[in-house]
Order: C-alpha cells, then sequence, then structure tokens
C-alpha cells in the first residue's frame, strides 16, 4: 500500500511538470540569447527590450486588450441577463434555450470560423478588430451564461424578498441585494469570457483584419519571420505571469464566494 | 444616470406571460442567429452551389459535386480518416491523464484541493499560442531536443521521432487539453458518496474491483464532460498541425482553411465544414444525452 502510493505520488508529480514543461522552456529560453540549447549568455534582457521596441507587438497586444474587453463586457450583460431569464422567469422558447446556448461549445471553431467569415464578405462587412470581436463574444456568451446560471441557482432568494418586505421595489431589490452578493460569480464569468477571447487563434485566424491580435501576431510571426522568434519568448513569459495573476484573482474572488 | 425610466419599464413589465424572461434572453436569441444560425446556413447554401470563379456569384443550384470531392479523393479521405484518429487518440490520452490527476487530488489531497486544480489550469489561461510556440522550439530537426542529443554526441543526425510530425500533434495536443478537463472529472469524483466506497471494501472487493465497478462508473458523467471539451475542438483542429504538424500531421481542418483562405474555393470547403460539423454534432448529441445541462453548468 505505502509502496503503491510513492509510485502514485511519483506519476502525479511526473503529470503536473508535464503541464509546466513548456512554459518554463519559454522562459528560460526568453533570457537567453539564441533559442537553441546550449544556453549562451544568459541571462539577458535583449529580447524584452526588442520586445518593447517593436510596434507591431505592442500594438497586437493593445488590439488584444481592446478585443477581449468588449468581448467580456457583452458576454457578462448578456450573460447576467439570461441567467436571471433562465432561472428566476418562464418564457417562451425557454426549453431551447438551453440546447441554443451549448451550441458554441459543441461546434468546432473552425466552422464557426468560416460560416462568419464567408457570411460577413457577403453582406459586405470588411474585416477588421470588430469582426474578431463579434466571434468572440459568440463563443463567450455560452460560459459566461452557464457560470452565472449556475450563482443565481445557487441564489438564496430570501435576501431579496426581505428586501422587498421592507419597502423596496424589484429594481431597487436587483441593484441593491442581488448585484453585489452576484459580484463575485460576474467576476469569474468575467475572467473567463476574457481568457477565451485572450487566448484564440482558431476564430481570430478567419475573422482577423489587418490589425492582428496577440496570438495571431504569434502565429504569422513564427509562420513568416523565424528572425523574431526570440522575441515572441519574451512576449509569451509576459503573458504567462499576466496568466497568473489572473488565476490567482479568481481564486481569491472563488474563496471570497465560499465566505458568503 | 436617470435610472427612472429604466426602472419604471422594468417595474411594469407582467411577470405571468414571461414577457420580461423573453425580453432578457432576446439580445443572446439574436446574436446567435445572426453570428451562428444565419452564416451556417450560408454554409449550407454554399456546399450546395457552383461559384463562377471570379465573381464568385452562384451560378448553379443545387449540385452535389462539392460533397462528391471528398469521397471521391483517396487523399482527403485519408485524412480525414487521420483526424478522427488522431481526435480519438488525444481524448483517451488527455482524459486518461486528468482522470489520474482527478483522481489523486479527489483521494490522496485533504486541502487545498481546489487551489491544485487552479494551479494546473494556469497553463491553459496562458494562451495556447504559447503551448505550441514552445513545443515548436522543443521539437524540430534543430530543435531543443534533437540540439541537446546531438551535443551528447549520441547522434550526428537529428532523430525523426522529435521533429515536425503527427506524433508531435497528438503530444501537444493531450498537453494542452488535459489540466483543462481536470475540473470537471473532479467534481463527478469528489461527489460520490464515500460510504458506497467503504461498503464495497466491507463486501471483500479489492480496491481495483472497487474502482472498476463503483469508482468509475459513478465518476462517468464528469468523463462525459470531459471528452465532449476535448473531442470537439481536437476534430476541428488545424492550428497546431500547421504549426508543429510537418507534412504527415495535416489534418481535415487545414484542408477547410486552405479552402477558404488559400484556395478561394469557398463551395467545395463548405461541403467539407459540412462533414465535419455533421461528425461533431453527432459526438455531441450522444454525449451531451448523457451530461444534460446541469452537469455542463458545474463542469465549468
Amino acid at each position: 500500500m505505502r509502496k503503491s502510493g510513492v509510485s502514485f505520488i511519483f506519476i502525479f508529480a511526473l503529470l503536473v511538470a508535464f503541464a509546466f514543461f513548456p512554459l518554463v522552456i519559454l522562459c528560460i529560453l526568453s533570457f537567453n540569447e539564441t533559442v537553441m540549447f546550449p544556453l549562451k549568455n544568459f541571462p539577458t534582457t535583449k529580447w524584452y527590450i526588442q520586445l518593447f521596441q517593436s510596434s507591431t507587438a505592442m500594438g497586437a497586444i493593445i488590439n488584444s486588450f481592446i478585443v477581449a474587453g468588449v468581448t467580456t463586457l457583452v458576454a457578462v450583460v448578456l450573460g447576467i441577463c439570461g441567467g436571471f431569464a433562465l432561472v428566476r422567469t418562464r418564457f417562451v422558447g425557454s426549453r431551447f434555450f438551453p440546447g441554443l446556448l451549448i451550441m458554441p461549445m459543441v461546434i468546432p471553431y473552425i466552422i464557426m470560423g468560416v460560416g462568419l467569415l464567408s457570411f460577413l464578405l457577403k453582406v459586405g462587412v470588411n474585416l477588421s478588430l470588430a469582426t474578431v470581436i463579434i466571434g468572440h463574444i459568440l463563443v463567450a456568451i455560452p460560459y459566461s451564461t452557464l457560470t452565472l446560471t449556475a450563482r443565481f441557482v445557487g441564489f438564496d432568494i430570501s435576501l431579496e424578498e426581505a428586501a422587498m418586505d421592507l419597502g423596496a421595489n424589484k429594481f431597487t431589490t436587483f441593484r441593491k441585494i442581488t448585484l453585489p452578493l452576484m459580484m463575485p460569480g460576474i467576476i469569474i464569468s468575467a475572467i473567463l469570457a476574457f481568457i477565451i477571447s485572450w487566448e484564440d487563434v482558431s476564430l481570430a485566424t478567419f475573422l482577423v483584419g489587418t490589425d492582428p491580435t496577440v496570438p495571431i501576431y504569434i502565429y504569422t510571426t513564427l509562420a513568416r519571420l523565424p528572425k523574431n522568434v526570440p522575441v515572441l519568448t519574451a512576449l509569451s513569459t509576459l503573458m504567462v505571469a499576466f496568466a497568473i495573476v489572473l488565476a490567482f484573482v479568481m481564486r481569491a474572488v472563488e474563496k471570497f464566494e465560499l465566505v458568503k | 444616470m436617470d435610472l427612472k425610466p429604466l426602472r419604471k419599464f422594468f417595474n411594469d413589465l407582467p411577470d405571468r406571460i414571461g414577457l420580461r424572461g423573453l425580453l432578457l434572453v432576446l439580445p443572446t436569441y439574436a446574436w446567435f442567429i445572426i453570428t451562428l444560425i444565419i452564416p451556417i446556413s450560408f454554409i449550407l447554401v454554399l456546399s450546395f452551389a457552383k461559384l463562377d470563379a471570379v465573381t464568385r456569384e452562384i451560378i448553379r443550384f443545387p449540385v452535389i459535386d462539392n460533397y462528391a470531392v471528398l469521397i471521391s479523393t483517396f487523399d482527403y479521405l485519408k485524412i480525414l480518416f487521420r483526424t478522427v484518429s488522431l481526435a480519438i487518440g488525444v481524448t483517451i490520452s488527455s482524459v486518461g491523464i486528468a482522470y489520474l490527476i482527478a483522481y489523486f487530488i479527489t483521494f490522496r489531497i485533504s486541502k487545498y484541493k481546489y487551489f491544485v486544480i487552479f494551479l494546473l489550469q494556469t497553463p491553459f489561461f496562458a494562451s495556447f499560442m504559447l503551448i505550441l510556440l514552445a513545443w515548436r522550439l522543443i521539437l524540430g530537426k534543430t530543435g531543443l531536443i534533437n540540439s541537446f542529443i546531438m551535443f551528447l554526441g549520441l547522434t550526428n543526425t537529428p532523430i525523426g521521432l522529435f521533429g515536425y510530425n503527427l506524433f508531435s500533434v497528438w503530444l501537444v495536443l493531450t498537453n494542452t487539453w488535459f489540466p483543462w478537463l481536470i475540473l470537471p472529472i473532479f467534481v463527478s469524483l469528489e461527489k460520490i458518496d464515500r460510504s458506497l466506497l467503504e461498503a464495497s471494501q466491507d463486501l471483500g472487493a479489492s480496491s481495483f474491483q472497487t474502482f472498476m465497478k463503483v469508482t468509475f462508473p459513478l465518476s462517468l458523467p464528469g468523463v462525459f464532460v470531459a471528452i465532449l471539451f476535448v473531442l470537439v475542438p481536437t476534430l476541428g483542429e488545424f492550428v497546431a498541425p500547421s504549426i508543429i504538424g510537418g507534412r504527415s500531421g495535416l489534418m481535415f481542418g487545414n484542408l477547410i482553411e486552405d479552402f477558404f483562405l488559400k484556395g478561394f474555393r469557398w463551395s467545395v470547403g463548405s461541403a467539407f465544414t459540412v462533414y465535419l460539423l455533421g461528425i461533431a454534432l453527432l459526438a455531441a448529441y450522444l454525449l451531451y444525452r448523457r451530461i444534460g445541462f446541469r452537469r455542463l453548468m458545474e463542469g465549468l
């Protein structure tokens, strides 16, 4: 028993290492002169300096923030509406709503990508960051709505009844009681929507115009400008750091929710 | 901001006929119809159309030629077969790894369970593209692994297995997906009533028997959610094969991408898209029937 426990821990540790291995490699390479094995001139901040001097890279970061920001905003607002409607009200077609909602989760991105591409070009819309946002909202809505629906299901409705008994009307109750209590759920679904947009390559490949988002910038640089690949490792390391911050914020919010 | 008119509107809405609920979901419905239903219907129409080579206007409709392209071309069929096999392979390996980790977290760790799961998801937060970039540098003829082996003097020529090929695609997609699949499996493992496991052991079952007859069947809902999460995107994958797939790793998604972005053969591409959609929806339907909306919600 004791022996099998040890080997189990060993396998577990190995698998965890497998998960982090590529990111650790990127981090190490970003401080190296080349992207090849014998470390040369390690550590150097050369690539970080080049990264901050590259206007395309900086532009891509700004673009990604715009796209993910707008996507998050729309997806969360629609998620609150959808979650509330699904749990608290009855409406015509409510039986179809969950089915419709999971559609983007069960259709490969490439299909939505080519569909939107050919449709948008057909009706005369030019590809730009806006078309990327349109696509990202579509794929973010299911996640934001599902996480918020789960929160509405777990919401203690007697708190609202208490507010109404004390004379608050429905709208005030929603604004002063429901919304603040839902805040952790809203933040979590916002981070989720942000990440979905932030890390997407597949949809953006089809919908992006001339302004790249970060993943598209990495994709095209890899394919066309091998010379700039070391700069990508520096960019990646910063993105990993950002992801860790996001993950910890999400964790902190979840903890807060459990305390409630 | 003056909220009065909005407030009045909201309060006055009659609850009973369900108008309020309908109004709340209307934007979502509209978004889905305009950016999902209509574009996919458009693809369906295109797949039966013959397009003019220059103007890209529909010149004949309906024709079945576009669908015949796949069936009559052996190379395309081979790629479709490879794609489905690879998707199944990636599903088995990533769900398997995720299961092992989820099992370990559920039964061997007593504190900070969610924190561990969370930590494991960080790579996924950082973007799929970074994982691809890393493996692009690790693999390949002059990649880290090969240059390391050659540095040690074990071989003079790069080892093919660590180049860009189908194996690399499998490895990288497994690496990408398994951290994301731990949570749904963990949720269903955590829910299992521990007294059932004790009962099984008391009745003389070995721990392996307990696992096969009690634990595993009860965790199946979570496993199905995990399969859904990995299988569908892998079927349509095209980014990973184009970066680390080399020639042998080409997938069905790459064909579709080329038809739309390089060859501008939209109608043939549409027919291929419909084939892919059919496969993905069939798989999703079979899985979703055993999952349901509620479990999907918990798995996030």
